[in-house]
């Protein structure tokens, strides 16, 4: 393309420059001084720290509330993406044929992900709301339970509350790219199984489920990483981590122990503990999309 | 048979609606408690269907709220994050998308590994700088690290957008005697203009949607973004419950509206490296 023009060298250096500083100086470098900060002892501020060796670190691993949270990091993730995984499959699967009202259908499947979290988050608390909310009445009306559910106050409930909640967020995305993966599956294969006496179960065993596999790698890693990294909104609003610290994950701890409890270089510790996690997703997950460099 | 077949599209139309109705469900739900009369608001068994629409309590919340401030605040906010990504995700997404040396491709994986950390990282290191250098309780600060935060999705979607036009139009405005510089900007640029526009909208309803950094770091109430302003609202029985949903419809809706032109650009963005690998 350009690789021949001599006198341009300079240019993707002047194109990449500003960007990269800047990722440079407000990203990698907080994020250093994040690492930094979590061998300070709490208290510490840029000009006066107090260096502690891993101490923060001793802390978080003797601290059973830790091993808890992380405990309800990995049920939440595990539970929202194959949560959303299997109401996209379902989407992907519906939207994959034409039938009247489809289009409005792929219309409606993607309202959710367009939907703000903090609003969303402010329905769901009214539809699961002890007194008022619509699904203890219709639930009751169904006969499933009788009286009243406490779905964010009672400690069995609430994390499988923030889970609906964070499917219903998500799914969208699955249902996008599984339907994209859908499209790539060759009509042949579904005719060649069905000459073969393959009903609608085997076609979908033996030729779709394998079909979507290389889309299923990628999506799966891909919510894997937004889950357990970036789920705070939905759970902070719903039930600020509680009852009893049932819905608390780990970015939820961090917060609380950096901004409600003030144990900064504790939270910071929190915080490289999860980067590091998230690293290793990443890594993996790069070894399966289209690597643009490594 | 023609019965048994007449019964299964009878039942699989039943299962799609039943799913449609799940997805919809809340929004409507949303819609319906905007406008309800204060008698049915707390009325129980809950009306599902609503007898009378009062739009009157949801208009209040322009008077009764401070949503109109933080609606403010939220726009300016996500404005100037979007114009900084944008000025700067432009040329590196197009560098990406056309040189082949060895620091461009260090810099187009780093954009991958950066835009996969989540923003939690940020938190304490940018609180303490930002005590450091009184930018705390200032959208100014928070223009900072939504920043940060956007602009290595925004380089690498801008990436993708320049990977869709054709790299002949480069060769061809170079032989017009074009330097890199002059192709970007005269050539390339005004082509490859939709989908630019569609990477910036998505940037915009990023930062619009932020409420990890704006509630860590905005304190005063007047200077909240939306998303804070809406979640003050939750667990507190002051508001009427119309007014808040209706300060959530009025929040919700910018980003509802531009995901009907994000939708494409992201998908495409996303669905290239899935789909292929």
């Amino acid at each position: 393309m350009l690789r021949g023009v001599r006198s341009d060298r300079a240019a993707p250096a002047v194109f990449l420059g500003p960007a990269v500083c800047t990722v440079l100086l407000v990203f990698l470098l907080p994020i250093a001084l994040g690492v930094w900060t979590s061998f300070q002892a709490d208290g510490s501020t840029l000009d006066r720290a107090r260096w502690v060796g891993l101490a923060n670190y001793a802390v978080l691993f003797g601290d059973p509330a830790f091993a808890h949270s992380v405990l309800v990091s990995v049920v939440f993730t595990a539970a929202s993406v194959a949560g959303a995984y299997a109401a996209g499959l379902i989407a992907a699967l519906i939207l994959n044929r034409p039938f009247p009202g489809q289009p409005v259908l792929s219309g409606i499947v993607i309202l959710p992900w367009a939907m703000p979290y903090v609003a969303a988050a402010m329905i769901w608390s009214w539809l699961f709301d002890y007194q008022y909310g619509l699904f203890n009445y219709l639930l009751n009306v169904m006969s499933v339970v009788h009286g009243k559910v406490g779905f964010l106050t009672d400690p069995h409930l609430a994390l499988w509350a923030v889970v609906t909640v964070q499917i219903w967020k998500i799914f969208p995305l699955a249902a996008v790219l599984l339907l994209a993966g859908l499209k790539t599956i060759p009509a042949e294969h579904v005719d060649a199984a069905r000459v073969d006496g393959a009903g609608g179960w085997g076609v979908f065993r033996h030729v779709t489920l394998p079909g979507l596999r290389p889309v299923t790698v990628v999506l799966v890693l891909l919510l894997t990483i937004w889950v357990f990294g970036r789920s705070f909104t939905v759970i902070y609003v719903m039930t600020g981590g509680g009852p009893v610290d049932v819905t608390l994950n780990l970015v939820l701890m961090t917060f609380q122990q950096g901004f409600q409890l003030f144990h900064l270089s504790r939270a910071a510790a929190l915080g490289t503990v999860v980067m590091c996690i998230s690293a290793a997703f990443a890594l993996v997950y790069l070894r399966f999309i289209e690597a643009p460099a490594v | 048979m023609r019965i048994r077949r007449a019964g299964r599209v009878v039942l699989a139309g039943a299962g799609i609606a039943a799913f449609a109705l799940l997805v919809v469900l809340p929004i409507y739900w949303m819609l319906v408690t905007a406008l309800r009369p204060d008698a049915d608001l707390f009325s129980y068994p809950p009306k599902v269907f609503p007898g009378a629409l009062d739009p009157g309590r949801a208009l209040a919340a322009f008077k009764g709220t401070n949503i109109v401030t933080w609606l403010r605040n939220s726009f300016a906010v996500s404005l100037a994050t979007t114009l900084v990504a944008g000025i700067l995700g432009i040329p590196a997404g197009y560098a990406m998308s056309r040189f082949r040396s060895r620091a461009v491709r260090t810099a187009a994986a780093a954009t991958v590994i950066t835009q996969m950390m989540p923003p939690l990282l940020l938190l304490v290191p940018m609180f303490l700088v930002f005590r450091k250098l009184a930018l705390l309780d200032n959208l100014g600060g928070l223009v900072i690290v939504d920043v940060a935060w956007v602009l290595p999705l925004t380089v690498w979607m801008m990436k993708s957008m320049f990977d869709a036009s054709p790299p002949e139009i480069d060769e061809a405005a170079k032989v017009d005697g074009c330097g890199p510089f002059a192709t970007l900007w005269r050539v390339v640029l005004p082509l490859a203009l939709p989908g630019l526009a569609a990477v910036a909208m998505y940037a915009f309803i990023e930062t619009w949607d932020e409420f990890l950094f704006a509630r860590t770091f905005i304190t005063s109430v007047n200077l909240w973004p939306a998303s804070v302003g809406l979640y003050s609202f939750e667990g507190e029985y002051l508001v009427p419950e119309q007014q808040v949903m209706a300060a959530a419809i009025l929040f919700a809706l910018p980003s509802l509206v531009l995901f009907m032109f994000v939708r494409k650009a992201f998908i495409g963005s996303l669905s290239a490296g899935a789909v292929k690998g």
